[in-house]
């Protein structure tokens, strides 16, 4: 199937394909949809009253449960009835669901997990998963992805439909139906932001298996897999190495192209799913924050964002462990006006994007590893939605640790998130790192874990001036640099080794030759904290209490705090004295 | 096209219920402290409410929004629908004017309008547009362009059209934008001329397609009011910037505008009343368009009490408080003559007009004279103190003339592409041509797709 430009310009890829059927043509006017509600022409839930609560923050919050979810926290606008919480079934279109219906062999959980995230994105609520792993990964992206389709071919039928109304108007040589609006400024209304290609790739494959073919055509395909996988030839060492070699989750993370500089267009038909579609003319973006943002400086505008209707953010994990600033930039373009026209119809604008509303209707979909004080931020922040928003909350069990080992945890007071960073250092240069200096054996063979990078440059600085022999491992460091540093610091050549957290993300060593560990702030990640205490058993014959592990923290470290300590002890740590 | 019917005058006194006016409009004409009709108000409205075309012809400052926006909001009020009448307005800051006076008499019924000019982002007209308001309040220029590009916005359900200062509309600067918008405007609709000064020319009315129109006319034509204190002021012309600072300064108390030909002469001469102290602001059509709303606001608020302006501020404008209109320099055209002392003396309040006229100016003066059928008086100067104030004034001058080869020197890159035969057009401010720098922005814009 070619497209004409035409086709192209009026973005109505297959005209002549679509025959809508007496019962699709039903479900076109039936009002009551979920879709409809929501994103219909008159929105149900957008209101005055609740797009001022949103703007004040004034959220009812409620506790609640939902099956594989686990316990969520649910927020309303004050004052809104946004209607049922979840959904009796799901309001996927028959056509859409028949492919993943069909397949056998499915494991009850993953079935369950598909059900519960389906009813609940058909509330068209926020949704944020906080606690989302890596081994769900596959049925939580084939969800959402159904549950995109489902809003794109809902949207795009009606658009269709309408054109057909008013070509069919005017061949008989009446006036165009004038109350028309069914659209946005543009036509994209799915934005996925990921950290790499190899994310990209996945999520490509988990919408795909919702179009088989021969109902779908899937163009580009092969470039798609080329650009977004490997080049052939390439070994992956990760996905080839023995299982154990490396870390689950690392392997997870980085095995693939980990490219984290892309962005392509999608545009879906009713017969084709076709990667590589300029931007105007897509559905679904999908893009790494960094990516995104080199377009919109490019074009000077961000217009092809105006009117995401679904956005997903996957793996913000790892997007906290890039560049957090693109993904504020992107957020900061996202529903705003257009500064250009790209050949809008304004006529079948609908009215709640021409008043500039479009981002209180937007639904946000979040998936992370683990909560950060970030994503916390942009959930509470940056998440307009009038119909509420879900947030799934998981109490953590305490990490699993090497037996033996004294854990101290030491807290410093500071009343003010501003001044955190200067009470931390305070403390640490203060309190904690002259008791260290002035023990023999703390001395030597030490290794200080400094989650931020910033904070990182402050305390190399502060070594430099102090008389001791010193290492550093940072994001930063080349090969040539961590094969020195890390064969200087086993040999016991340098007493003090100082590693960020993103050096170990990216990199995962194992480091030998450490018996005494000090966390600046606890590690975002978790297993990180216990495989730094199981670092020091590599070496022969030590024994657990030659091994000590402090922790520095305030109750701002709290979502981190959890994760090693546990949800229970935690609260503990944090209670005020 | 048939010759226009002559309205007769009544003198029975009337009140705006009188002449069939509704609730909602009345209220409105009561909060706003507007008591009795003017004539034109009186003499127009009925002739509107009956729904025939009007040519309407009255001095400056009679009313003449008030007499075209009523009879629209009372027929919006029995029909309301999107997208019901179109103003069309020379100047910019003559169209933000007439949408307010729109929304002041429509805020009891709740009328939306849209500014739709050159100068401010198009998308955002285009999505203000898409709103479907009442009223659009237009130049041409800009609205030819949303007509010929932005999709989905059309004027077909028209109900109503206004050109307001209408002679200057249809003379030949805007004479083809409008012939292409009316093309696209049904033929069924009301036409409202309004103007202080008309053109009696068939051919231009026929522009208009006017149908079966009444002509009203409360002043013969190209009067100004009996207020209006009209002076000339005899000088040299090397001494025309001593003059003109004696005048200010003597004047100081009062608000004035002052009219010069050129932008050069208005930029030049703010920056020398500036320099002497007097709290002077430019208005001219160099300026971006959110400066030009920003001077007149200023100005309008009493917070600058001085306007040096070109004829971009010369018609239309409301500004109730101007005392005294000073010519720098003599109007081509003596009809913008009346409308630039048309800008005081408004409403029944009084004003004085000077014109500084230098040897070479003396016909001009006399041509005028006879067009407006009054002699100007003499405005008296005090030789010694002029000669007084000379030396500053030549120091101020000479503080002027290297400011703005600075700002020239500052802006050279950027104004290097509108140099040459665009220079006079900036002071047009009709939209065919645009002022100022929005013009080079959009131009690029289109440059790049």
């Amino acid at each position: 199937m070619e497209d004409t430009p035409q086709d192209v310009q009026m973005g109505d890829g297959d005209q002549g394909q679509e025959i809508v059927s007496a019962k699709e043509e039903m479900d076109i006017e039936d009002t009551t949809d979920p879709y409809e509600q929501h994103f219909g022409c008159n929105s149900v839930h957008l209101s005055e009253a609740a797009r001022l609560s949103v703007d004040e923050r004034a959220w009812n919050l409620q506790k609640s449960s939902r099956g594989r979810l686990g316990p969520t926290h649910e927020s309303i606008p004050e004052g809104c009835d946004p209607g049922p919480s979840i959904m009796k079934g799901d309001a996927i279109l028959d056509r859409l669901k028949k492919p993943s219906n069909a397949r056998k062999g499915v494991p009850k959980d993953q079935h369950d997990l598909r059900n519960d995230l389906l009813t609940t994105l058909s509330t068209y609520r926020d949704l944020y998963l906080s606690s989302s792993s890596w081994e769900n990964r596959k049925p939580t992206r084939e969800a959402i992805s159904l549950h995109l389709l489902n809003h794109i071919t809902k949207k795009r039928r009606r658009v269709i439909k309408n054109n057909e109304r008013i070509s069919n108007a005017t061949k008989a040589g009446n006036e165009p139906p004038e109350d028309i609006q069914d659209q946005g400024f543009t036509r994209p209304s799915v934005l996925i932001l990921l950290p790499f290609r190899s994310s990209a790739l996945a999520w490509f494959s988990a919408l795909t298996t919702h179009t088989p073919s021969p109902e779908y055509q899937i163009e580009n395909h092969t470039r798609f897999t080329s650009e977004y996988g490997l080049p052939s030839g390439a070994i992956d060492k990760l996905a080839t190495a023995e299982p154990g070699t490396y870390p689950h989750d690392h392997v997870e993370t980085f095995k693939g192209n980990v490219d984290d500089n892309f962005r392509v267009g999608i545009k879906l038909t009713r017969k084709s799913v076709k990667p590589f579609t300029e931007f105007y003319g897509c559905d679904i973006i999908m893009a790494s924050p960094l990516g995104l943002r080199q377009s919109i400086q490019k074009e000077k505008n961000a217009d092809y964002l105006s009117s995401i209707e679904m956005l997903v953010m996957d793996q913000l994990d790892a997007l906290t462990m890039q560049n957090w600033d693109h993904v504020k930039f992107i957020l900061d373009h996202l529903n705003k006006l257009p500064k250009e026209a790209h050949d809008t119809d304004f006529s079948r604008t609908k009215p709640w994007y021409l008043d500039g509303h479009s981002e209180y209707l937007r639904q946000s979909i979040l998936l992370s590893a683990y909560k950060t004080p970030e994503t916390r931020q942009l959930y509470n922040a940056r998440l307009k939605n009038v119909a509420g928003k879900i947030r799934t909350d998981k109490r953590w069990p305490p990490i699993e640790v090497p037996e033996g080992v004294d854990q101290n945890f030491l807290r410093f007071e500071c009343g003010n998130p501003k001044d955190e960073t200067d009470k931390r250092f305070n403390y640490f240069t203060t309190q904690l790192l002259p008791t260290i200096l002035k023990s023999a054996v703390q001395s030597s063979n030490t290794v200080i874990f400094v989650p931020s990078y910033f904070d990182f440059v402050r305390v190399h600085n502060h070594f430099r001036k102090l008389s001791v022999s010193f290492t550093v491992l940072s994001e930063y460091s080349t090969n040539q640099e961590i094969s020195r540093a890390r064969q200087a610091f086993f040999s016991g050549q340098k007493s003090f080794l100082i590693v960020t957290e993103r050096f170990h993300f990216y990199k995962r060593y194992k480091l030998r030759g450490i018996r005494n560990l000090v966390f600046y702030g606890p590690p975002d990640h978790p297993q990180f904290y216990s495989e730094y205490l199981s670092y020091p058993f590599l070496d022969d014959g030590v024994e657990s209490l030659d091994v000590t592990c402090r922790v520095l923290y305030s109750k701002y470290d709290w979502f981190r705090l959890e994760r090693i300590a546990g949800t229970e002890e935690a609260i503990e740590l944090t209670k005020s004295l | 096209m048939p010759s226009p019917e002559e309205a007769s005058t009544s003198t029975d006194p009337v009140s705006f219920s009188s002449l069939g006016l509704i609730k909602p409009l009345l209220e409105a004409l009561e909060q706003l402290k507007f008591i009795e009709p003017t004539e034109i108000q009186e003499q127009s409205i009925p002739y509107a409410l009956e729904g025939r075309d009007i040519i309407g012809v009255a001095s400056t400052g009679s009313g003449k929004t008030a007499a075209f926006a009523l009879p629209i909001l009372q027929k919006l009020w029995d029909e309301p629908k999107g997208i019901f009448a179109c103003v069309l307005a020379p100047t910019r800051e003559l169209a933000y004017q007439i949408s307010q006076q729109f929304e002041a008499l429509g805020s009891a019924m709740g009328v939306r309008c849209a500014v739709i000019v050159g100068g401010m982002e198009i998308t955002a007209q285009a999505v203000a547009l898409a709103k479907k308001p009442h009223i659009i309040v237009a130049t041409p220029g800009r609205l030819n362009d949303h007509l010929e590009n932005t999709k989905g916005f059309s004027l077909r359900n028209l109900k109503y059209l206004v050109l307001d200062e209408a002679d200057r509309l249809l003379d030949m600067d805007f004479g083809p934008v409008i012939d292409k918008i009316l093309k696209v405007i049904p033929k069924e609709r009301s036409t409202y001329l309004f103007s202080a000064t008309m053109t009696t020319k068939v051919a231009k009315l026929q522009r208009a397609s006017l149908s079966n129109p009444v002509r009203v006319e409360v002043s013969s034509k190209y009067q100004t009011v009996s207020t209006l204190l009209q002076y000339y002021c005899l000088m040299p012309q090397k001494e025309k910037d001593t003059y003109l600072i004696y005048l200010a300064n003597t004047l100081a108390q009062n608000s004035i505008i002052i009219f010069t030909r050129t932008v050069h002469d208005a930029a030049r001469l703010s920056i020398i009343l500036r320099t002497l102290g007097f709290p002077a602001i430019p208005l001219h059509g160099q300026l971006s368009q959110s400066q030009r709303l920003g001077s007149l606001n200023k100005f309008k608020s009493g917070g600058q009490r001085v306007l040096v302006a070109t004829d971009v501020a010369s018609r239309g404008l409301d500004i109730p408080s101007v005392d005294i209109v000073i010519n720098f320099d003599i109007p081509t055209h003596s009809k913008d003559y009346i409308h630039r002392v048309g800008r005081t003396a408004r409403a029944g309040r009084a004003g004085k007009s000077i014109t500084l006229v230098t040897q070479y100016d003396v016909e001009l003066i006399q041509r005028i004279e006879k067009i407006i059928g009054k002699k100007m008086e003499l405005w008296e100067t005090d030789k010694e103190e002029i000669a007084l104030l000379r030396e500053r004034a030549n120091e101020a001058c000479r503080v002027a003339a290297n400011e703005l080869k600075e700002q020239q020197n500052s802006g050279k890159k950027r104004k290097r592409g509108g140099e040459g035969g665009r220079r006079d057009d900036r002071d047009r401010d009709d939209d065919v041509v645009e002022a100022g720098m929005p013009t080079r922005k959009r131009a690029s814009r289109g440059g790049r797709r």
